[in-house]
């Protein structure tokens, strides 16, 4: 197992988490669980965490995941991010990785941002809050509801340094062998199907997606890609070639892999590419609530998975 | 998840073991929509806390999922293997097991074996629930054939119960020999 690599978790504080713990994750994680059981606010949890090495870094990935929800183009002032960080007010969590603390403390007219990074506490008035996006190329989240443009191109760039659009193309026409190429052109993430260029909105989600995850896997060298609703526009038949480039390009980049399903498909894919390639750092995670309504997490290694699998026993 | 675990030697679908327990909880009129069914392959996974269907089902019973376990391993023939083999000594070590697993408070145990002579597996079992005539023809073709080996005895227990023992295959759920294994399976609900 990498060092970077995150592999426990403890949320005491954020969003609909408390006193949760998690651990056992792999290389390549995917996470399950029923709606509203709070998958996505684990993976932006597990997102700030690895992200967050400072305090700028700790604001941006806070921002960010209110942000992201709320205007896809993550291009957003500084006031909009500031109350991006008063709306999640509290988030508190220990990893193998980094252990962070950040509030929001209001009293007698101030208003005061309160941060701890592995032990470096800082107090900052939010009349002095300085908002300054940071970029971390390695670590990335791709959301559920669709890449932007901007985020796409960030990430294509990684792609054109490494020389790899050949690989990258090769990847698409295997996805849909009517587009010949991929690029950018102008500020605009274009294909090339019967010899002519046409905007990637004119193609499904599900093409962008896929092109979005591959980008990401490139550019996540030595990082993190967190995939929100991995299946989201993507064919069940193109499933086992997807978990392929994942499970093969992750390994190649040393990137850490946490995605959510709700699919049954996706999750029978992920354990059958992974038995094919006799893969064993992968782990599944389901999130449920019990009877307090607390939510838990249930991880299965590779063998797990797959023994659980083999005698029909419901996972997800 | 389901609340209720039955570990069983074979895999799941299609093993024998797996098909008999799940028409006696449908004859019983029990839910098996309740029961998650741990095909365990081979009797010595049993002794192996290491196990991947022990670390799976440990899990669940850790997180409160699974509320009741029934463990069902062939006796077999003592003479075979001292330690595991034989009524007591499989009874004995399935409790080892379940001790060292901390699942005792949940868990039962039934050894599969014909109950007149506790020694035998499944197919045993079977033969011993049809009547002592047509039993006698099987045993004696059984003992002239020589058929001495536990995998080919199974399968020529199999293939011969399903024709001889007929009417009364392919179980025989209302005889007394099925008493006991029927309360087990009635405990779990």
């Amino acid at each position: 197992m990498d060092n970077h690599f995150l592999t426990e978790i403890e949320i005491e504080k954020f969003k609909c988490f408390s006193n949760f713990k998690a651990e056992g994750f792999k290389r390549v994680n995917l996470i399950g669980g029923k709606n509203n059981v709070g998958k996505t606010a684990f993976m932006e949890a597990c997102y700030v965490n690895v992200f967050s090495t400072n305090i700028e870094s700790m604001i941006t990935s806070i921002a960010s995941i209110k942000g992201r929800r709320e205007k896809a183009n993550l291009v957003y002032e500084d006031m909009e991010a500031q109350s991006f960080l008063d709306s999640i007010r509290h988030y508190e969590v220990v990893s193998n990785v980094k252990a962070q603390k950040f509030s929001v403390l209001e009293g007698n007219g101030k208003k005061e941002y309160q941060f701890d990074i592995d032990g470096k506490f800082a107090s900052i008035n939010a009349k002095e809050i300085n908002i300054s996006i940071v970029q971390a190329g390695n670590i990335d989240l791709i959301d559920s509801f669709g890449r932007s443009d901007i985020k796409l191109i960030q990430t294509f760039q990684t792609i054109q340094k490494l020389d790899k659009e050949n690989e990258l193309n090769s990847f698409i026409s295997e996805f849909d062998n009517s587009i010949e190429s991929f690029k950018v052109i102008g500020d605009k993430p274009q294909c090339k199907v019967n010899g002519e260029y046409r905007d990637i909105t004119e193609f499904g989600d599900g093409l962008k997606h896929y092109i979005s995850i591959i980008c990401g896997l490139y550019a996540c060298e030595n990082g993190y890609l967190f995939i929100d609703e991995i299946g989201n526009g993507i064919h069940y038949t193109q499933h086992d070639r997807l978990w392929e480039l994942i499970l093969t390009l992750s390994k190649k980049t040393n990137c850490q892999v946490f995605a959510i399903t709700h699919s049954k498909e996706m999750l029978e894919s992920f354990a059958r590419v992974a038995k094919k390639l006799d893969e064993q750092d992968i782990s599944y995670t389901t999130l449920v609530k019990n009877k307090q309504q607390e939510i838990k997490a249930i991880t299965q290694d590779c063998e797990m998975l797959l023994y659980s699998m083999s005698q029909e026993h419901e996972v997800r | 998840m389901k609340p209720i675990a039955i570990l069983h030697e074979g895999n799941n679908d299609p093993s024998h073991d797996n098909k008999l327990l799940k028409q006696l909880l449908i004859h019983l009129k029990l839910d098996v929509d309740l029961v998650d069914f741990y095909g365990m392959s081979k009797k010595s996974n049993f002794f192996n806390p290491d196990f991947v269907a022990y670390r799976t089902l440990k899990q669940r019973v850790e997180d409160g999922q699974v509320k009741k376990i029934l463990f069902i391993a062939d006796s077999d023939y003592k003479e075979n293997d001292h330690e595991h083999n034989g009524f007591e000594n499989t009874h004995t070590q399935l409790e080892i097991i379940i001790k060292k697993l901390e699942i005792e408070d949940i868990s039962s145990i039934y050894v599969m074996c014909d109950p007149d002579t506790k020694t035998g597996y499944l197919e045993s079992f079977l033969l011993s629930t049809i009547p002592e005539d047509k039993r006698h023809c099987i045993k004696c073709f059984l003992e002239c054939s020589g058929f001495k080996a536990k995998d080919g005895d199974k399968s020529v227990y199999k293939r011969i119960y399903q024709s001889v023992a007929h009417p009364f295959s392919p179980y025989q759920f209302e005889h007394p020999h099925f008493d006991e294994l029927k309360q087990k399976l009635r405990n779990l609900f």
